[in-house]
């Protein structure tokens, strides 16, 4: 760290402690989170460290922090607090701060801070889609229309499904950016050569889709297999199930709209992945997580924040709602039904979007497998740099 | 005098069967002649106890040798009258037949040399002659803030006359003309003002009919002894040509309390530089100020400098203290205060940040409450670190402070509008000066552990109190002996409140640093101590550790020959002298060690049941055979009764073997052994010697200060003895034990005897 004029930012403290409920002031810096914490290792304690640090709010030094990324919250940390300070807590409430510092247009910042807020710009984006669904299609079906006529899935593909991909996709992209400048970029101490990027990149694959890290919040000495048995790796699980049945959901209806809509029943490959594997696991794992939160009885489930729940529950509800639409188009219930049963799916599935990917707990799904990236580049370049200097 | 003995040995705890009773019994009358010797299967009994009490009534028996188990127990039930009946208690249980194989002839032969070791002193043994005298009970107490108001009001309450002397004009102490003070209780808000309680005491206290108060006074001397003290007192200020007053009083709480460490010091961490660099009394006193003595809460905390509210403000913890350079010590208190402060300036300033720099955050008790709640406040940020430098910017009008190794992993810097350097208290014990310390501990004998004896507090600006607390009329000298620091000395891990002048006691934070909480609990302390003093005394009896002991030194003074060893070494300073070097003993400041016993190369000092010709007696009672056999060796064993004799009876209760060349006699204090005793021990032809005692130094346990030091310095002058007889020196030996140490005494002991063993037996044995 170098010299620097410390000055204490006493707003951000202030929205650390509203994004959360960790009580990271009482911390006395015994070190007892770092100890037992079992992703983090000796280049990379943590949490100790965030925990002065956001009790002193100092930002930059908390803007350029990835560790907030790099833990899972098993809660460990939590549970030997002498001083009940949940630093595991805090990495949660670091993790919602950093979403909305990563996003320059300020609109995470709002959501998290009032859950009025978000309401509210869910409410709008719903009424964006029931406004623009209207002028598409009506408001209701022409008599003795086909579902394709009355509802042509070219036109969600062209009005709906490619603008909003583009729109998150260039929103992503731009946090993403700034995450870099702020994360890697900052960071004079370390240069990372061009060709590491590329040779990286395999660790943003994998971790972006088995969240490996996950499995390794255990470190206790078992075998993997007992781990199995025992439930260990239930939560991590889950999760990989939810997390992949979205991918399929969101490939699905942005490339393969059509089949969606399409009546037919038998059981081909496309409809056992989306209608069944997909479907279950969107559901099961909102559900799953729903009731977690609800018993409180594991230490990542105990602090619910207003964002956790909006997201899990509109994730579930698009679920069931993608569900009920896909029944009545194979039980070939009436167009008109259809038709309304489509647009409200619409109106949960896009404020869902629209919100949640950019604006709030969906950016998860990018920040963290891109962390372990940028970590990994971090550390193999100060190596690098090191054995240069050796060297020479 | 009459010279009855009865020797009483008894053979339960199985004594009886691992001695050969009957044969103890003969050779006990064959040796000693006593008037009755008996054994009984249960001494401590209410049979065995008759029986005694009986020999005493109908055959007048007066001299006790009570052969059974350790004198420190069942004294309930011997339990005799000491100025008509001498018990001695010889040790066959833990000392004998608990270390020492069963029905074993070395065994045996152990026993048999105790009971006549017990039964020679004994016949010689004189009884005591109480001093018993109308003494004077009043009690000064010098100083008046919280200790000594509450010293002052609480021994009124028990009923005595008190002479109270302060040397300001108002009562009330330090913190009287300060702001608040901190909280003890949840939820820590109230603030409650220091007058509010401080007030009602000093009230309490001027109203009472048995203090008498001088304000505007100190103490120009004290000479006497407790119960006896002539006490002169004269105005603080010099100008004042009031006259002296005399007062005679009983016993003395010194309560002078503390100051501030000299700002001026602390230059090195930016004082001096603005009047906003300020120490945590200016910070108190910049309150009282702005409060106008207390009559407003409701005011801003404003710079110094300009007037301006401060926005922004530092604390560094230890300011000075910790430090080899400054105060080596932590002052206890200032980490509370700090806190206190920053609480107080939150309240008066909402928008102000403050900042704590520590090493670390000292906060007793239940103080930790407190911290955890100031730690949760949203203006104070806390972190440790060590200042490296602090700067001045007169353009901005800034303090930049900066901290390195800091939690953050780094260094930082801070700019702030105030800084509060938290520094530490300086006991009122006397004009402090710096001064490098004497190493006393070098070519100490090992102590147990087999280290020697290190300092365990940094010495290197020790402080030698000078003049002005009590100016005592003592011959060794004017103040209150100190260790360290200033404060003046006790024993402190066996006796914290006893100093090392009989009959004054150290109170509040002149004795080491303390809250007012703490003073308050302190000064009841002293108070029980000094009625304790006053009232043992004019019985006659001495006052810890020798709690009771109604014996005192007789000093022969025709034969002295005014080599001033006894007025120099006595660690109470209760011998003053004359012009000539003569000694006067003052029997009511003396504690019965017999160090004086010890000094005196002419053996002119002697107790009436404990003298340099007692225990002569009882090593020319031992049985030395002369065959130069393992077995014949013989080494004597001088053990304090302090320490080394209680550990080698828990050694004893652990039942684990002890050589049986060892013969262990009992003493006062190491101090109190006398040169002529190793003379005695090696023409008689003991083989060895061997003290065992506590330990001395920087961080002594001996309960008599000085005395096993003063063993070791003088077996310095035994060496040459020793030289002179053609014996080696390695034939002594001292070792330093601690109570806990017993586990290392079979070691102890056999190293010692394998190397007499080495050296060969005693060459003058037989002569």
């Amino acid at each position: 760290m170098k010299n620097t004029a410390v000055k204490t930012d006493n707003e951000l403290v202030k929205y650390i402690k509203e994004v959360g409920e960790s009580n990271f002031k009482k911390c006395f810096q015994c070190g007892t989170c770092s100890a037992v914490c079992p992703l983090s290792t000796e280049d990379r304690p943590f949490p100790r460290k965030e925990m002065i640090m956001a009790g002193w709010g100092m930002k930059e030094q908390l803007i350029s922090d990835l560790d907030p990324w790099l833990c899972y919250y098993c809660g460990e940390c939590s549970k030997n607090c002498p001083r009940k300070a949940e630093p595991g807590e805090l990495m949660m409430s670091l993790r919602r701060f950093l979403i909305s510092a990563y996003d320059w247009t300020g609109i995470s910042k709002l959501l998290y801070k009032s859950k009025y807020a978000e309401y509210i710009a869910i409410l709008i984006v719903a009424l964006g889609v029931l406004i623009e669904w209207a002028i598409l299609f009506g408001l209701h079906p022409a008599a003795g229309a086909t579902l394709e006529q009355a509802v042509s899935p070219d036109k969600i593909d062209y009005f709906f499904d490619w603008p909003i991909t583009v729109f998150l996709g260039v929103m992503l992209t731009s946090f993403i950016y700034n995450m870099f400048r702020k994360t890697v970029l900052s960071d004079a101490g370390v240069k990372i050569p061009l060709k590491l990027y590329f040779t990286e990149a395999w660790s943003l694959m994998f971790n972006f889709f088995t969240q490996y890290r996950y499995a390794k919040c255990d470190d206790s000495e078992e075998k993997a297999s007992k781990k199995l048995t025992e439930g260990k790796y239930n939560f991590w699980l889950t999760h990989l199930f939810l997390m992949i049945s979205y991918v399929i959901l969101f490939v699905g209806i942005v490339f393969f709209l059509d089949w969606f809509q399409d009546e037919n029943s038998l059981p081909y490959l496309h409809i056992i992945l989306f209608d069944y594997f997909a479907s279950i696991g969107l559901i099961f794992g909102t559900l799953y997580f729903m009731v977690k939160r609800l018993t409180k009885k594991i230490e990542r489930s105990k602090f619910s924040h207003h964002t956790d729940w909006m997201f899990v529950i509109l994730l579930f509800l698009t679920g069931v709602s993608g569900v009920i639409l896909r029944a009545s188009i194979v039980y070939n219930y009436s167009v008109s039904t259809i038709f309304y049963i489509y647009m409200v799916h619409l109106m949960i599935l896009f404020p869902m979007l629209v919100i949640e990917v950019p604006f709030s707990k969906w950016s998860h799904l990018a920040y963290r497998p891109v962390a372990i990236y940028f970590a990994n580049l971090k550390e193999k370049a100060k190596s690098l740099n090191n054995a240069n200097t050796e060297i020479s | 005098m009459d010279n009855n003995l009865g020797i009483y040995i008894c053979s339960g705890c199985d004594i009886g069967k691992s001695l050969n009773i009957e044969r103890l019994v003969n050779t006990a009358k064959d040796s000693n002649k006593p008037a009755v010797c008996i054994s009984h299967e249960f001494l401590c009994g209410p049979e065995g106890v008759n029986l005694i009490k009986n020999d005493i009534a109908e055959k007048k028996i007066n001299k006790l040798v009570i052969a059974a188990c350790s004198m420190r127990a069942k004294q309930e039930a011997f339990n005799f009258d000491p100025l008509t009946i001498h018990t001695e208690r010889v040790n066959l249980r833990e000392h004998v037949i608990w270390i020492s194989p069963p029905n074993d002839n070395n065994t045996q032969l152990l026993a048999e040399d105790y009971i006549n070791m017990g039964a020679s002193k004994a016949k010689k043994a004189a009884f005591p002659e109480p001093l018993i005298q109308d003494l004077n009970k009043t009690v000064l107490v010098v100083g008046g803030g919280v200790t000594g108001l509450n010293a002052a009001i609480n021994s009124a309450k028990a009923g005595y006359e008190v002479v109270l002397v302060e040397k300001k004009s108002n009562l009330g102490g330090f913190p009287y003309s300060k702001y608040k003070k901190w909280e003890t209780k949840p939820p820590f808000d109230k603030n409650i003002w220091i007058k509010e309680g401080l007030d009602e005491l000093i009230s309490q206290v001027e109203s009472s009919k048995k203090i008498k108060i001088y304000k505007n006074s100190k103490i120009k001397s004290v000479s006497g002894a407790p119960g006896k003290f002539n006490v002169e007192i004269e105005p603080s200020d010099k100008d004042n040509a009031a006259e002296v007053i005399n007062e005679t009083v009983g016993s003395i709480i010194a309560a002078t309390g503390w100051k501030p460490y000299e700002a001026k010091k602390l230059d090195y961490l930016g004082y001096g530089l603005t009047p906003d660099i300020l120490t945590n009394i200016e910070l108190e006193e910049l309150y009282s100020e702005l409060s106008e003595n207390g009559k407003s809460e409701n005011f801003t905390v404003k710079r110094k400098s300009d007037g301006s509210a401060v926005k922004s403000i530092a604390f560094i913890q230890c300011a000075g203290s910790r430090d080899e350079n400054h105060l080596p010590y932590c002052s206890t208190v200032c980490c509370m205060s700090s806190l206190k402060e920053a609480a107080l300036i939150r309240k008066n300033n909402p928008d102000a940040n403050v900042y704590i720099i520590y090493k670390d955050i000292r906060t007793p008790g239940e103080y930790e409450n407190f911290y955890r709640k100031m730690q949760n406040d949203e203006g104070i940020f806390m972190v440790k670190g060590s200042v490296s430098d602090i700067s001045y910017d007169k353009g901005s009008n800034e303090i930049g402070v900066k901290v390195k190794d800091t939690l953050f992993g780094g260094d930082i810097d801070l700019n702030v509008e105030m800084l509060v350097l938290a520094s530490g208290m300086v006991p009122n014990s006397g004009e402090i000066e710096y001064s490098q310390n004497i190493n006393l501990t070098d070519g100490n004998p090992p102590s147990a552990s087999g280290a020697s004896c290190p300092p365990s507090i940094p010495v290197s600006t020790a402080q030698v109190a000078k003049s002005g607390l009590l100016n005592l009329a003592y011959r060794q000298g004017k103040e209150m002996p100190d260790l360290a620091y200033g404060f003046p000395d006790s024993n402190f891990i066996c006796f914290p409140y006893e100093s090392r002048r009989t009959g004054i006691y150290p109170a509040g934070s002149v004795r080491m640093p303390m809250d007012t909480v703490f003073s308050v609990d302190d000064a009841k302390g002293a108070v029980l101590k000094a009625i304790q003093c006053i009232e043992q005394t004019s019985k006659g009896k001495a006052v810890h550790p020798r709690s009771n002991d109604m014996t005192y030194p007789f000093f022969d003074l025709p034969r002295c020959t005014q080599c001033k060893r006894c007025t120099e070494e006595c660690p109470f300073g209760a011998i003053d002298e004359d012009e000539k070097g003569t000694p006067k003993y003052n029997p009511e400041r003396c504690r019965r060690c017999g160090v004086c016993m010890g000094a005196c190369p002419v053996r002119i000092i002697s107790f009436k049941n404990y003298s340099p010709d007692i225990i002569s007696s009882m090593i020319k009672s031992l049985y030395i055979p002369e065959d130069p056999v393992d077995e014949n060796y013989r080494i004597l064993v001088f053990a304090c009764e302090n320490d080394a004799y209680p550990a080698l009876d828990i050694l004893g209760l652990n039942k684990i073997n002890l050589s049986s060349n060892i013969r262990v006699i009992p003493v006062r204090c190491l101090g109190s052994i006398n040169n002529v005793w190793y003379a005695d021990a090696l023409s008689k032809g003991i083989d060895g010697i061997l003290l065992l005692g506590c330990k001395f130094g920087d961080d002594y346990q001996c309960h008599f200060i000085k005395g096993s030091e003063l063993a070791s310095y003088r077996m310095g002058n035994l060496k040459e003895t020793l030289t002179r007889l053609v014996l080696e020196e390695e034939r002594v030996r001292q070792i330093q034990l601690e109570f806990t140490d017993y586990m290392k005494l079979p070691e102890i002991v056999e190293d010692f005897v394998n190397k007499i063993k080495s050296l060969g037996p005693n060459p003058y044995k037989g002569f």
